[in-house]
């Protein structure tokens, strides 16, 4: 499948679907980094323990950790390489998909009398995610570098947060459809390693 | 920028004390915030409601050594709540007490509605409920629709759905927003009780910060006695939105307290787990900065209840670097430690939390540059 499509599984079918798809054929008992994992709920493997999350099975999801393999446990080295960058894709849909949503919900509600989406600082930010969008899709089609994977990731998560802001207080509640986006930066941080960072700040 | 003096150094050393206990119940209180017995002689829940409840209801302040503080201190509050979030700020939020009920009745309730409010809180699983925000309405109270209607000479019937509501679904008494008519003075504050008739509450499932146990109040004709309205002695000014927007400026330093303590927590965290972690020297001094930015806000409250700068420049400041630690957090551990060290991934989704309580960044933004723009023309 091509990023397009991984993209537009995670746009039409959400964050548990695009995942399936992108650990498709892939071992996760063995890849999952150091045994933890976030996997479909649907079809866990054998062995795989369900650790409690209070909402990732709303989303089709399961937190698992794997037992040691041996005593210096496992070491699994998560998604690497076109994995990677499936997964950034099916993150890009399940955002787009979200800032759908979130447009209409910004077009029908007013605060003092004005449309929020004509606030200039919603504008804005609504610009920077559309930018961070077609970026982020570009660099899926660039066959960049695999130790460029986390960084990528990491820009997804934060234009993740601009949209879960567009929802205001909504955006904090577990049965929206915007908690595919707190998962979806859980996934990733789960799955793509990372180089140890520095504080780049806020 | 505020120094701290030995009173409320001897404040925040006993804050950080307790904090340690509260810890302790953090991650059980996020897995199941509406069953609190286990969690109700936490030593930091008396502390709260010692330094929240007027004097004449409790045995006395709080005192430390040679100090008292006495309640309505919104720097002693944000000296103490910084600490107590380092425990664990959800658990903080879970308090039961006056909160930001309390502070409006200090301001606007006479001496009956006081005794009658704070009776009803006197003892230790008694929660109470600050209810502005409606649904599609947001931060827009000026555009609030619940309807106040006077009946009788006596009574007021309310009608109307209030939503993200701390404490909603399990507040005994609170503060319910309303209005008695279309012109802008006419937004009152009555106190209501969770039995009357008419009053439905049902609990909101969160993300994080699951101790606020936020809810939807449906008002549904719900009784209130004349003698409940708020501000009935004071001029119709300071009667409605003037109170509620008051409670908010103390409101938005204490969250911007707890924005700062779990972000210190979240670098001990770190610490603890990779000691020498690169950038954490740089975090580290940010928010102990930040935390002096809280100070400050807090002592500009004392002076001045209306002053909403201040407390926007702490807020907008400690929510983002705490969630910029947070994230910080994540990429300086290895993926496991999501897993093993269960308060990275709850504080992970904590930290969101502030940017939604008592008006979100971008409100912020606009209280920051107003009050700018007042006191540079008022120069």
């Amino acid at each position: 499948m091509t990023p397009d499509g991984f993209r537009a599984l995670g746009r039409t079918y959400g964050l548990a679907a695009g995942l399936a798809a992108v650990l498709d054929g892939f071992d996760t008992a063995v890849a999952a980094p150091q045994g933890v994992a976030v996997l479909p709920a649907a079809g866990l493997p054998h062995g795989a323990c369900v650790v409690p999350h209070p909402f990732a099975a709303r989303e089709g999801l399961a937190v698992v950790r794997f037992p040691p393999q041996s005593p210096n446990g496992r070491i699994g080295w998560g998604l690497t390489k076109a994995r990677a960058v499936a997964l950034a894709a099916v993150r890009l849909g399940v955002l787009e998909g979200l800032l759908d949503t979130a447009i209409t919900r910004l077009a029908g509600r007013t605060f003092g009398g004005v449309p929020l989406i004509e606030k200039q600082l919603v504008v804005g930010a609504i610009a920077d995610v559309l930018t961070e969008l077609e970026l982020s899709a570009a660099q899926c089609a660039e066959d960049a570098p695999a130790e460029t994977a986390a960084a990528q990731h990491e820009r997804l998560t934060e234009a993740g947060w601009t949209v879960t802001r567009f929802f205001g207080a909504e955006g904090y509640l577990a049965d929206h459809p915007v908690r595919g986006l707190y998962l979806s930066a859980l996934v990733a941080d789960v799955w793509v390693p990372r180089p140890m960072d520095t504080y780049p700040g806020e | 920028m505020v120094d701290l003096d030995d009173r409320l150094r001897a404040l925040r050393g006993v804050s950080a004390e307790l904090a340690r206990e509260l810890r302790g119940h953090a991650l059980a209180v996020d897995a199941d915030p509406y069953r609190m017995e286990p969690h109700l002689a936490i030593g930091a829940y008396g502390v709260l409601r010692q330094t929240m409840t007027p004097r004449r209801y409790t045995d006395g302040p709080l005192r430390v050594g040679r100090f008292e503080y006495p309640p309505g201190s919104c720097l002693d509050g944000v000296v103490r709540d910084v600490e107590l979030a380092y425990g664990d700020a959800g658990v903080l939020l879970a308090c039961p007490g006056p909160g930001l009920a309390g502070i409006l009745v200090d301001q606007l309730a006479d001496d009956a509605q006081r005794d009658h409010f704070y009776g009803a809180l006197a003892t230790d699983a008694a929660w109470s409920f600050f209810a502005v925000t409606e649904p599609g309405r947001g931060s827009d109270a000026s555009a609030l629709t619940t309807e106040l209607k006077r009946e009788t000479p006596d009574c007021y019937r309310l009608r109307g759905t209030k939503r993200y509501i701390g404490n909603g679904s399990r507040g005994g008494i609170g503060v319910v927003f309303a209005r008695t008519g279309s012109a802008p003075l006419s937004i009152r504050a009555a106190l209501v009780e969770a039995d009357m008739p008419g009053f439905h509450a049902t609990g909101l499932d969160m993300i994080g910060l699951r101790g606020a146990c936020l809810g939807e109040i449906q008002l549904d004709g719900v009784p209130i006695p004349a003698g409940m309205l708020l501000g009935n002695h004071l001029p119709a000014l300071r009667r409605g939105l003037w109170g509620a927007m008051r409670v908010f400026n103390t409101m938005r330093a204490h969250v911007a307290a707890l924005a700062v303590g779990t972000g210190l927590a979240l670098v001990d965290l770190v610490r603890a787990e990779r000691p020498g972690a690169p950038g954490i020297d740089q975090l580290r001094a940010r928010l102990l900065a930040c935390r002096r930015l809280v100070y400050t806000a807090g002592a500009a409250v004392d002076r001045d209840r209306d002053a909403s700068g201040p407390p926007g420049v702490a807020k907008n400041a400690a929510n983002a670097l705490a969630r910029a630690a947070s994230r910080w957090a994540v990429r300086s551990l290895d993926p496991a430690a999501l897993l093993s060290v269960p308060l990275l991934e709850k504080w992970t989704r904590d930290v969101c939390g502030f940017e939604f309580m008592e008006g979100t960044s971008d409100i912020q933004r606009q209280h920051i540059t107003r009050s700018y723009l007042k006191s540079r023309s008022a120069r």
